[in-house]
């Protein structure tokens, strides 16, 4: 970021390459659509490139950078246009076929398995969606991000005993909506 | 499920490697003896694997070439931005002493010497020596004062 900063325009085409599928996997998790987690991750390096110059190496550069994106997430969805857009968009998922030749996770092969496994994804993104906004990113920054609850509070200003109980919180809150999950997958 | 020991707190730190080596170790011995506690970090764990399982995707094909389409229309509002400082109210008194300053030369570069010779003059002004040969050009001040030089003759 600092040789970017410097004017090396290459710099930050190596940070975008290393970052991007991070940061929209970690959007993706957050928001749980594909289209919504990408523009999620455009808009959080349009900022990193806008904010280049104010730029100060106070923390890990991806504590920056993940900090960014759970402002951005968290500000979408504050807006009312995002709660329409996410219903609309779970209504089109539901009626087409979850068949996608850029998705590289473990997805089954055997139909009845496939079927299953959708629905756990599905199980899993509305148990994330249903946590508090702050439980959510506090939670998804220490299980997706890998950060520690020192950089957590950093990123979402909160007093770290504050991002332990969020974690706590969200976690027993993840677990208990999960049930089901477990059930199925144990079965 | 309710745990007696009240721990949930300890057992998530525990989980994020965030409890002081102290108090891991108390809580592995407490672990070894406590069935609630111990299925309820196992319970824990699976939700933090269920995060982990998530399918992940790979960024689209036209990702890159959408978010450099935005970088670039940023840089143009920049630019543009850049330009229109001028305009803000605080540039305002330099901007109309500058247009003042501007036209005032303008006018004075249009209107200035050279630009109002005529094409006659010119000529006589670049071959003046040749010229000077003509009785007509030696008397061009008696024929340009003719009219009143007439008039004093036509009153004596």
């Amino acid at each position: 970021m600092l040789n970017f900063k410097a004017g090396d325009p290459r710099a930050f085409h190596d940070l975008f390459e290393r970052y991007k599928k991070r940061v929209i996997n970690y959007c993706f998790r957050f928001c749980g659509h594909r289209a919504i987690a990408e523009e999620l991750a455009q808009e959080t390096f349009l900022r990193v490139y806008k904010a280049a110059q104010r730029y100060r190496p106070k923390a890990r550069f991806s504590t920056w950078l993940y900090k960014i994106a759970t402002n951005v997430c968290l500000n979408e969805m504050r807006k009312p246009a995002y709660r329409r857009r996410l219903e609309a968009l779970d209504e089109a998922l539901d009626n087409e076929v979850h068949a996608s030749a850029t998705m590289d996770s473990f997805r089954p092969i055997h139909p009845d398995d496939q079927l299953l496994w959708q629905e756990q994804q599905q199980l899993v993104h509305r148990a994330i969606d249903r946590l508090p906004k702050k439980q959510r990113a506090a939670l998804l920054l220490r299980v997706a991000g890998e950060f520690s609850y020192a950089e957590i509070a950093k990123q979402i200003h909160r007093p770290e005993s504050h991002v332990k109980t969020l974690i706590h919180r969200g976690r027993m809150r993840l677990k208990a909506a999960l049930a089901a999950y477990f059930g199925e997958k144990n079965a | 499920m309710h745990n007696p020991c009240k721990n949930e707190g300890l057992l998530s730190a525990f989980l994020d490697g965030e409890l002081s080596e102290a108090d891991t170790l108390a809580l592995r011995r407490h672990l070894q003896s406590c069935d609630v506690c111990a299925q309820q970090l196992a319970e824990m764990a699976a939700a933090d694997e269920a995060i982990h399982e998530m399918e992940t995707i790979e960024p689209s094909a036209d990702f890159e070439r959408s978010f450099w389409r935005k970088v670039a229309r940023w840089e143009k509002q920049q630019e543009t931005r850049g330009w229109a400082r001028f305009l803000r109210p605080t540039w305002r008194p330099a901007l109309a002493a500058g247009v003042a300053a501007g036209l005032v030369a303008g006018v004075f570069i249009l209107a200035g010497p050279g630009q109002g010779v005529s094409p006659d003059d010119r000529f006589v002004a670049e071959n003046i020596e040749f010229l000077n040969d003509y009785e007509l050009i030696r008397n061009l001040e008696i024929l340009e004062n003719w009219d009143a030089l007439e008039a004093m003759k036509e009153r004596s």
